[in-house]
């Protein structure tokens, strides 16, 4: 799976069956500042990804 | 609760976008969308008086958007006009870019829009005022934006006034008031003022990434940078530490928020405060002789202020 981070860089994770939060934690990002997409559809964190498929992370921003 | 198919809303068979940590439910598109528009509807009629016309704070940022976004599609439904109200700063590298946003927007929604700068009526844009002053930034911005957005109201004749502050944002206050002590802070504002246009706040009990997602969903986001001087602030790490007990504890914040809330309602009445005091270097009610403006601002006196009769008169 490729996750692509709020600063646009990427990194590419096994997914083990992991849902997208767990992925998050490991990666030190906590699913309640961001917001997550698969292509164009924004999904919960809850799901669990397959192995080919592309995460982009959106960043919640405070002072709006 | 995590499913390697599509995760679907439990209220229909859509597709899910969120999930409610607390309801331990997901909601499609549809279904938030309805869920933050019912609760500004919610909030709006527990509001008694509302005038013929209020004012939104409207910074350009997500929830300001958000909040602008859901007034106008619900608007035949509520018992008021409003307009946006925003205040620009000066903060470079950040605010050009909401104000933009924010313009963009109120064109877009057909909303009447307001601007006033600190630089108009301060004479200094923050960064400047934050550059000579070992105040916090935040500090600052928060005391100033506030007179800033008083004298827009009072300008266009407002006197009931709707920000974005989400349900983050109150939790967040709370965690703040009982990590500094500060008792008067958790009372401020409380009761009617004749001077100070009253608050709102429909996004009370709505969380910030509700909010970001309605945003979004609504096609009126915009992935704008942070306000720098957040992450420097004691907001930023309460933040952090709430997101991280929020994991563990869903419904935490939620209950911070309303815990405060319930507070304020309940002791409101009883807790003495010091009257207000006319500011000897603006002439507006403070807490003091110099008012919270006046200090930041460093004006001594009213006959010593170059921007007294601008700022009343503007």
């Amino acid at each position: 799976m490729i996750l692509i981070l709020p600063d646009k860089s990427e990194i590419t994770l096994d997914v083990n069956g992991n849902s997208i939060e767990a992925l998050l934690v490991t990666r030190g990002i906590s699913p309640l500042t961001v917001l997550v997409s698969r292509g164009d559809e924004i999904i919960p964190e809850d799901t669990i990804p397959e192995e080919e498929d592309t995460i982009r992370i959106i960043q919640v921003s405070h002072g709006g | 609760m995590a499913d390697n198919k599509k995760i679907l809303c439990s209220q229909c068979n859509n597709p899910a976008v969120f999930l409610d940590r607390e309801k331990k439910t997901h909601l499609c598109k549809d279904h938030l969308i309805q869920s933050v528009e019912e609760e500004v509807m919610r909030y709006l009629n527990t509001i008694s008086d509302l005038p013929e016309t209020i004012g939104i704070a409207f910074s350009g940022g997500k929830d300001s958007t958000a909040l602008l976004t859901v007034f106008s599609r619900i608007k035949a439904d509520i018992p008021c006009r409003f307009i946006a109200l925003t205040v620009d700063e000066g903060i470079e590298g950040y605010r050009q870019d909401t104000i933009r946003a924010a313009e963009d927007t109120c064109s877009k929604l057909g909303v009447k829009h307001h601007i006033i700068s600190f630089s108009d009526i301060f004479g200094s844009s923050l960064d400047t005022l934050v550059s000579e002053s070992d105040r916090n930034a935040c500090t600052i911005c928060g005391i100033l934006r506030r007179r800033a957005l008083e004298i827009l109201a009072r300008e266009q004749g407002i006197r009931v006034i709707a920000t974005g502050h989400n349900q983050d944002d109150h939790a967040q206050t709370a965690l703040m008031n009982a990590i500094t002590g500060d008792v008067k802070k958790v009372f401020a504002g409380y009761g009617p003022s004749t001077w100070y246009a009253r608050r709102i706040k429909p996004f009370a009990r709505v969380s910030e990434r509700e909010v970001t997602l309605y945003a979004m969903l609504t096609g009126f986001f915009r992935d704008l940078p942070e306000c720098p001087y957040a992450i420097t602030s004691l907001r930023g790490e309460v933040r952090t530490l709430l997101y991280r007990y929020e994991r563990e504890h869903p419904g935490a914040m939620r209950n911070a928020a309303l815990c405060e809330e319930e507070l304020r309602e309940k002791l409101g009445g009883t807790f003495r405060r010091e009257p207000y005091q006319t500011c000897t270097g603006c002439g507006w009610p403070g807490s003091g002789k110099i008012c919270q403006v006046c200090m930041v601002l460093r004006r001594p006196s009213l006959d010593n202020d170059p921007h007294q009769v601008r700022e009343q008169t503007r």
